[in-house]
């Protein structure tokens, strides 16, 4: 995992910090993070990223409208994309499968959980 | 001939005025009645305006009062952070000096500090909740001020209309200056840091 490199997009502070901790405790050592989509498509479209973990609800642009946007584009259509959000509907999560969500899981999550989510889309 | 035409004309015309006023005597006692239940509503639709005209000022101060909120439990947060990242890299150098079994006490201690700021994930899930809230005290703002407005619009729309509406906004005025809204700014009091006063000044209070 040391090799890859990631993006995580979250308009809070707070998140940002703590998957960005966890995200090097797992291993990964290439991090970025960004606020929201429009901030995160400008980072992505600069360089090559293999996992994209993002928020819902960002002002700006959204995470739906940020994987929608990805999804359309050839570098990002196959890219993993693991969505963290609040939104536990279960409506949220057949949008989310059906945009082309590669994992998803609602905050307050565990490292544990984000572990295995990240090995899963990645495998 | 002329003549027997305008007899027979001024009857028709009391013929008339007779059906008139038998009609006026059936609508005057509903005119009387629908007059008295206007002004009974009159003080109801004051009361109504007047909590309307409070609670919709009074929406802009709720609303910056949850982004404080959410501010300063940010600020806290990355505070607490900060603590918990100097622990956790003062505990890793504290790890390499010591033996394998003061170690594994060292580990359960960073293990307890990552379930700590994996918990202070709360602060993200209860700003989105009060985000929540303040959309939807945004959304009320706007439904009362369209409610203003369309007051306004029934002023300009007949003399009654106006004059309703006048004496409508002229007593929610009186009873906003007045001592009615003393009991509903007693309930809304902002007595978090209202009124600051230094630690030295309530000292010398005590004193």
């Amino acid at each position: 995992m040391a090799n890859k490199k990631v993006l995580f997009v979250d308009d809070s502070p707070t998140m940002r910090r703590i998957i960005k901790n966890s995200l090097n405790k797992i291993g990964f050592e290439d991090v970025e993070e960004a606020e929201n989509g429009v901030d995160a498509l400008q980072k992505l479209s600069a360089g090559r990223y293999d996992l994209i973990l993002t928020d819902w609800n960002m002002p700006e642009m959204n995470g739906e409208e940020l994987v929608v946007n990805l999804r359309a584009s050839a570098e990002y259509k196959n890219t993993p994309i693991l969505m963290i959000t609040t939104r536990g509907m279960k409506d949220d999560v057949i949008n989310a499968v059906k945009i082309g969500v590669s994992g998803y899981i609602v905050k307050p999550f565990t490292p544990e959980v984000l572990k295995k989510k990240i090995t899963d889309v990645l495998v | 001939m002329e003549k027997q035409y305008n007899l027979e004309d001024v009857i028709s015309k009391v013929h008339e005025i007779r059906g008139f006023l038998r009609s006026g005597d059936e609508i005057l006692p509903f005119l009387g009645d629908l007059l008295q239940f206007l002004r009974d509503m009159m003080p109801l639709i004051q009361e109504a305006g007047v909590s309307l005209k409070e609670g919709t000022s009074n929406l802009p101060t709720a609303s910056n009062r949850i982004s404080d909120v959410t501010q300063t439990t940010e600020l806290a947060t990355q505070e607490i952070l900060d603590k918990l990242d100097a622990i956790s890299e003062k505990l890793s150098r504290l790890g390499k000096t010591v033996d394998s079994a003061a170690n594994q006490q060292i580990e359960v201690i960073q293990n307890d500090v990552t379930d700590i700021i994996y918990a202070l994930q709360f602060q993200d899930i209860t700003s989105q909740k009060l985000e929540h809230a303040n959309r939807i005290l945004a959304a009320i703002y706007e439904k009362f001020i369209s409610i203003f407005t369309s007051m306004n619009l029934v002023r300009t729309s007949s003399h009654l209309g106006s004059k309703v509406i006048e004496e409508l906004q002229d007593g929610i005025q009186d009873k906003l200056t007045g001592r009615e809204t003393t009991e509903f700014h007693e309930k809304i009091q902002d007595t978090v840091r209202d009124h600051e006063i230094s630690q030295d000044d309530i000292d010398q209070l005590f004193s």
